[in-house]
């Protein structure tokens, strides 16, 4: 069983990182042919990093937009940050100092995370609108994340886990030295589905992580009069 | 009227959240004839295998374009934009609500391009290309007005307008593009604007105009066409040559120009500035069309070029000319060097017709009579390729703002509508994005109703009586459908309009009866 979730790991994990790798060098290397900045748009770099960063860190235009969505959608992927930032402990010896220090914090993020959860599920479930415009994908993708969040919280607050085989198997992992995994329904599921997000990371909505990064409406700079912007192959037909 | 029901008004501001499936299913415009379509080369007719060279057309596209690809991916269906398109508010049909619309050609991406698809269509909501998904897209892509005002609300940016511009090129190259905008892109391009109307035609009415202005003002003002040497040309919707109340905006440029005392030209070979090539997406006509304005700017050599009031023309003009046509400045290949050596980098490139204006009102240059438009009460609606996919002046926002000072200094009475409805947030008239034909007027009229709902608002609370606005589209499609909510066609007018009638000009009769006649008073 330890074995077979080795397997699991690495695979997820390099499935993870050429996916991902491959999908971003696909978006970078795809051209912008025209200035399509939604306006108004910052007029220098240093503004679109500023723009970027209030998307990324506080999702401004969501705020924007609807209130319910934001809240939960800001509780779900803050609590996540949180929890994933704690995690590190599993993975690090010794343990970095600031992961020590959101340590209490992060136990209770999970709660927020996993509030957001249900709160955006809800929604998808009682308003029309987002009923109307939901696959079953989108469903199983909360489910997904729930259950993560839920059999995690299952290990720190109903039944305990090892969890310093637990560190010890990860730290062993990393070394790629296969030791005992604690046999815990809760961590195995858990476990489990980490690795199944792990893997539709690449292929999924879930890209969304990356793609804003490279979303031409919030990354240009606005400036088409003052400097000529050229795709390469819209270059050719001046030719 | 018509065989369709005007809605009615709802409480203003309102969410719309009752669903009603297919409700504008069988609004479909025209299919383009043979002719148009080759005329902008596309084929003619519905080609052999259309199904397999829509789906190779779309990958062309995802590799040519970052905003396609990125945009298909990156929805997580958060249902954030599903409240915010005019369409949906005024027909309830769920698939105008951005995502779904989106989800009309991402559901094909789905099935052809990703892994998900391919392997589990249902689970992800993919399909087959098949003529009842031609039929929907040629249906809902043309209830879309690309006003992008999904895109400001979407966490990630995603702008619906790039997915419809892709749709349509799409169709377009299998030969199933829509009448209007096709045949317009070849009048364009074969004659020089999108009306068809010759050159001396041209020269004809503009004397009508000269003559309407002198008799008013006593002035001769001119209205110049083909005028090589001129400092400025002019390259302005061909609208504003015959159609109500553009002609009135047309008068109100030519008095600034008088009275700033320089020396413009219009082209008859570039009659238009309206470029429909990005309403279907086409990058090749995007280019062909903007390079008859750098063809005539070369011609006639002139240093500057001024922008009329056309909303999607001027996002062209400012974010589009210099890429496709090196109008602008930066530019350092030869393509570019061409034109941009000939031209004074010490004006913006192109620059809006209403930037002119300010630029001279903040110098002091016009004097104006306010009280001349004090029978009005004014509201301004933002056009939403002006306010979304462009900018004037020299910061963010500059758009919002320099069309509402131009109309303060021309008039007292000014109100702004609902914070919601405007600028960055702004509504779409309901008529752009080639949507301005009567075989979809049910949709425009329909998707008039939320600018309608708030011009009502300032109707009702601050008595306006008025709309300015700086664009054809809006203009033509607010004449056409106000009646149909009970406001008065006349309602709409151009911003310089309303600048152009409170303009005293030195000399004219207006400034003789204010200071008197015979008196030198010149302050």
């Amino acid at each position: 069983m330890s074995v077979l979730f080795a397997l699991l790991f690495y695979a997820a994990t390099a499935l993870f990182i050429a996916g991902l790798a491959y999908r971003i060098g696909l978006y970078f290397k795809t051209p912008a042919p025209l200035k399509i900045p939604t306006t108004p748009a910052p007029t220098t770099q240093s503004g679109v990093l500023w723009r970027m960063a209030r998307e990324v860190l506080f999702f401004e235009s969501l705020f924007k937009s609807n209130k319910w969505i934001w809240l939960f959608g800001y509780l779900f992927h803050v609590g996540l940050a949180l929890v994933l930032m704690r995690h590190l402990r599993y993975f690090t010896d010794p343990t970095w100092g600031w992961v020590e220090f959101i340590q209490p914090f992060g136990i209770y993020a999970s709660f927020a995370m996993v509030a957001g959860l249900l709160g955006l599920w809800l929604r998808r479930v009682l308003v029309p609108r987002i009923r109307y415009i939901s696959n079953p994908s989108d469903h199983l993708m909360l489910f997904l994340l729930v259950m993560i969040g839920v059999s995690g919280m299952m290990m720190k607050f109903v039944s305990h886990t090892d969890i310093v085989m637990v560190k010890q198997y990860m730290l062993g992992l990393m070394r790629f030295e296969i030791r005992d995994l604690p046999m815990d329904g809760p961590l195995l599921i858990h476990l489990t589905l980490v690795a199944v997000l792990m893997i539709i990371f690449p292929i999924s909505k879930l890209l969304h992580a990356p793609g804003i990064l490279f979303s031409p409406t919030r990354n240009q700079v606005d400036n088409p009069r003052e400097k000529r912007h050229l795709a390469s192959w819209a270059a050719e037909l001046d030719k | 009227m018509a065989d369709f029901q005007t809605p009615e008004f709802r409480q203003f501001p309102s969410v719309p959240n009752r669903l009603q499936a297919d409700a504008t299913k069988h609004l479909s415009p025209f299919v383009a004839k043979p002719d148009h379509q080759k005329n902008i080369g596309f084929p003619g007719e519905l080609v052999d295998n259309w199904e397999q060279k829509a789906i190779e057309k779309m990958g062309e596209l995802l590799s040519k374009y970052r905003s396609l690809q990125v945009y298909l991916d990156s929805c997580v269906k958060c249902g954030a934009c599903t409240d915010k398109c005019h369409y949906f508010q005024g027909t309830s049909d769920p698939k105008n609500m951005p995502v779904a619309r989106q989800d009309l050609l991402r559901s094909v991406y789905r099935r052809y391009y990703t892994i998900a698809g391919k392997y589990f269509p249902k689970l992800v909501g993919a399909r087959d290309m098949t003529r009842e998904v031609l039929d929907e897209w040629h249906s809902y892509f043309h209830q879309c007005s690309q006003c992008r005002r999904c895109s400001v609300f979407c966490p990630y940016g995603i702008d619906t307008a790039e997915i419809s511009m892709a749709a349509r090129e799409i169709m377009d190259s299998v030969g199933h593009g829509q009448k209007y905008c096709n045949e317009i892109l070849g009048k364009v391009q074969t004659i020089g604007n999108n009306l068809g109307l010759p050159g001396p035609a041209l020269e004809a009415t503009l004397e009508e105009f000269e003559e309407e202005i002198e008799e008013d003002t006593g002035l001769p003002v001119k209205i110049p066409i083909d005028v090589k040497g001129a400092d400025i040309l002019l390259i302005t919707p061909s609208a504003d040559f015959f159609a109500e109340p553009h002609i009135d905006g047309l008068m109100g440029y030519a008095k600034v120009f008088h009275e700033a005392g320089v020396n413009w030209t219009l082209s008859s070979y570039a009659s238009e500035a309206a470029n429909f090539s990005m309403f279907i997406g086409s990058y090749s006509n995007l280019k062909k069309v903007a390079e008859r304005i750098r063809k005539a700017a070369l011609d006639l050599g002139v240093k500057r070029i001024v922008v009329g009031e056309c909303g999607h023309a001027w996002r062209v003009a400012y974010s589009f000319w210099n890429t496709v046509a090196g109008i602008g400045s930066g530019g350092d290949d030869v393509y570019a060097r061409e034109l941009q050596k000939q031209l004074d980098h010490s004006y913006p490139i192109p620059q809006h017709i209403c930037e002119f204006t300010y630029d001279l009102i903040k110098e002091n240059k016009l004097r104006f009579n306010k009280a001349e438009n004090d029978h009005r009460t004014v509201t301004f609606h933002d056009s939403c390729n002006v306010a979304r996919g462009s900018r004037m002046g020299n910061y963010a926002g500059g758009q919002f703002d320099i069309p509402r000072a131009l109309i303060k200094a021309s008039c007292n009475n000014f109100v702004d509508m609902d914070i919601s409805t405007i600028k960055e947030a702004t509504y779409c008239c309901g008529g752009g994005g080639g949507l301005l034909t009567d075989d979809l007027m049910e949709i425009r009229v329909k998707g008039a109703l939320p600018r309608m709902e708030a011009l009502n608002d300032v109707v009702k609370s601050d008595g306006v009586t008025h709309m300015a606005a700086i664009c054809a589209i809006c203009k033509a499609q607010f004449a056409k459908i106000l009646p149909y909510y009970n406001f008065p066609m006349d309602m709409i007018l151009s911003t310089h309009q309303l600048v152009g009638e409170a303009l005293v000009m030195k000399g004219s009769l207006q400034e003789q009866e204010l200071d008197g006649n015979g008196d030198d008073d010149d302050s």
